[in-house]
């Protein structure tokens, strides 16, 4: 779809039109560092408007070097740091002669010279030094710029080796223009002069070579996660799926699918299955899991408040999971739900489906499951336990154990199997 | 022909969106289909359901900034039903907070979330037993002097509507239960949402981060 690439063209094209955008160093038309030619490019005016613009500020007590010099420190920081666009590809008017430019780039040297000498804030003869060392740099960092990597191995060379020339040269006049370091030993001088020179001019192949370190450290580093979920996905969803895909049997398909589901959020969460373990809330998905898994009924569980599990806790839980069972084998519901509630005296916990229900006065003296495993299992934890069902009305188990059974020092109150609880009166009816 | 009201479905997964509608069937009219904010955004704001089925998460943001997308664009008609996979808080309550009218999980069955969205384009809450939960843990963190009661606590009644929900009890079931009409079961299930909605109680905002701790 066309408008919404991100090419360097179409935002240049784009800046120029619709909203202003950071002007980019221009390195195929620059002269010293493309500063002058990227404003050029940015406001659609002739390069040499900008050129002429900066050596007559210079000409103000060296004002214009300054400016220069800060506006291309920030571009290329700009440019560093991905905000301004890159200019690149084929240019109109890139075909100069490099006679032309080395002239062009004298002329404005010695324009920069001329101007600095007379009225530099600096002194004069600092002023030409910053002209040279500005010039310079700009000529020995082109040399390295993508840019200029189609141009000729002599020519690049006779460039950066101007370039580092123009640097040191500029460095030397300026420093010999102090005070304190033009009275001093002249081999001191050269040797700041020589260590600064190479710092400045080595500085973006330096600058360059630890980004690419830095950018494929990064790169191994997102290669090798992606490696580790790629295989992780491989040996677990992807296996259950294709086993999906040839179980005839629809409720198997489901077991899978729910036990792949519960393993995928485990490891997404590492910390899930150990935060969860030692809680009434971990044990209860824990205990719903192993129901769906080996009966196929959903089990809905919801949990309030949460508390560690001991030994009532682990009472109640067996309750819990054989009332699950029971709803899950006989009553012939779709789904059963789970709610347990926490609070400061005791746990609550409801187990309900909404099947075929029964007669509890009339229950099988066999059927063990309810009065030892769910009733007299509750009794000796301490707490209690009611059945409420009626044919075709569905079944609700409730548990009940009082916390304080679980820190002996407040005595514990035992809640008897008979205590009616709250809001069941209607179920007398 | 029954009523079958119009549907526009936000979910990044085609899977799912698919899923939905074969399961809804001819129960709803689906107008359209968006994966993101902004696109869901501007399908609403053209298409005018009167429910829209929501997921939580999306690439570009949350149900939530999809809710409040709308309400601006002048879409105040709209009513919101969260259907989500996440099960975890604060995102429940935040789609909540921010307008919606119900919250269930992707595993409930075609035939409970036809009823849902029939009950969301009838102005009703809907309430899943697990939003039922949230709301008795948020509403049952302990505050010392609640600024507004009339807001910042649920009616005995409320929470014992909300326990049955909790529980697994339909409507109809808790209008039994409690022998009170099913109008007045709603009622007070649109009464607690609202109170989701409105109440400034801090322990609303942060209780989900802290039950983290236990």
């Amino acid at each position: 779809m066309p408008g919404t690439s991100t090419t360097p063209e179409s935002r240049r094209t784009a800046g120029r039109n619709r909203d202003w955008c950071l002007p980019a160093l221009d390195n195929d038309r620059a002269l010293v560092a493309g500063v002058a030619s990227g404003i050029a490019a940015e406001l659609g005016v002739p390069a040499s408007w900008i050129r002429t613009s900066f050596v007559l500020l210079f000409a103000i007590d060296g004002w214009g070097a300054l400016v220069y010099g800060g506006l291309w420190a920030f571009l290329l920081w700009a440019r560093l740091a991905d905000i301004a666009p890159v200019r690149t590809g084929p240019v109109p008017g890139r075909g100069r002669s490099s006679g032309h430019r080395f002239l062009s780039i004298a002329l404005i040297t010695a324009g920069l010279a001329i101007a600095g000498l007379s009225l530099a804030p600096f002194g004069p003869v600092a002023g030409i030094g910053v002209g040279l060392v500005i010039v310079g740099l700009g000529l020995a960092w082109r040399t390295s710029s993508t840019a200029q990597a189609a141009l000729p191995g002599r020519a690049r060379i006779h460039q950066l080796l101007g370039g580092v020339g123009l640097v040191v040269g500029g460095l030397f006049i300026l420093l010999t223009s102090f005070e304190p370091l033009a009275t001093g030993t002249f081999v001191v001088g050269a040797v700041l002069i020589a260590l600064v020179g190479t710092i400045v001019v080595s500085g973006p192949w330096l600058y360059q070579v630890l980004r690419d370190f830095d950018s494929e450290r990064q790169a191994r580093i997102r290669s090798d996660e992606r490696a580790e979920v790629a295989a992780h996905l491989h040996d677990s969803v992807l296996q259950t799926l294709a086993l999906i895909q040839k179980v005839e049997d629809r409720q198997a398909a489901i077991n899978l699918a729910r036990r792949q589901e519960r393993e995928l959020r485990n490891w997404l969460d590492p910390g899930r299955a150990s935060r969860l373990g030692g809680s009434i809330r971990g044990r209860l998905d824990q205990m719903a899991s192993d129901v769906e898994e080996l009966h196929g009924i959903p089990v809905e569980v919801v949990t309030v408040g949460d508390v560690l599990v001991d030994e009532p806790i682990i009472a109640l839980l067996n309750a819990t999971r054989e009332a699950c069972v029971n709803a899950a084998r006989h009553s012939g519901t779709k789904r059963i739900d789970v709610f347990a509630e926490v609070d400061d005296d005791d746990v609550t916990l409801f187990v309900r489906d909404t099947g075929d229900g029964f007669d509890p006065t009339t229950v099988d003296p066999d059927r063990r499951g309810l009065r030892e495993s769910i009733v007299g299992r509750m009794e000796r934890a301490g707490g209690g336990a009611m059945i409420y069902s009626e044919p075709g009305q569905g079944t609700e188990v409730e548990l009940t154990i009082p916390r304080s059974a679980l820190e002996p020092s407040k005595g514990a109150a035992v809640i008897s199997a008979e205590t009616s609880p709250p809001s069941r009166e209607d179920r007398s009816q | 022909m029954t009523y079958a009201p119009t549907v526009v479905l936000v979910d990044d997964h085609d899977i799912v969106r698919a899923g939905v509608t074969a399961e809804l069937g001819d129960r709803v009219q689906v107008l359209g289909e968006a994966g993101d904010v902004g696109g869901a955004v501007a399908l609403i704001l053209d298409r005018r359901p009167e429910v829209v089925l929501l997921d939580v998460h999306l690439p570009s943001g949350t149900g939530a900034d999809v809710i409040r997308g709308v309400r601006a664009g002048g879409g105040t008609d709209v009513r919101f039903l969260a259907l989500s996979v996440s099960d975890s808080p604060d995102d429940v309550i935040a789609v909540i907070r921010a307008g919606a009218r119900g919250y269930v999980t992707k595993s409930i069955s075609g035939e409970d979330l036809g009823d849902a969205v029939l009950r969301v384009a009838e102005g009703d809450a809907v309430f899943s037993p697990r939003l039922a939960g949230f709301v008795i843990d948020a509403f049952s963190a302990s505050l010392p002097a609640p600024a507004d009661p009339e807001l910042d606590l649920l009616s005995p009644r409320e929470q014992e509507v909300m326990r049955l929900l909790a529980r697994g009890y339909a409507y109809k079931e808790i209008a039994r239960r409690l022998t009170i009409s099913i109008k007045t079961v709603e009622t007070h299930a649109s009464n607690v949402l609202r109170k989701l909605q409105v109440s400034n109680r801090h322990e609303l905002t942060s209780w989900a981060t802290k039950r983290r701790i236990v």
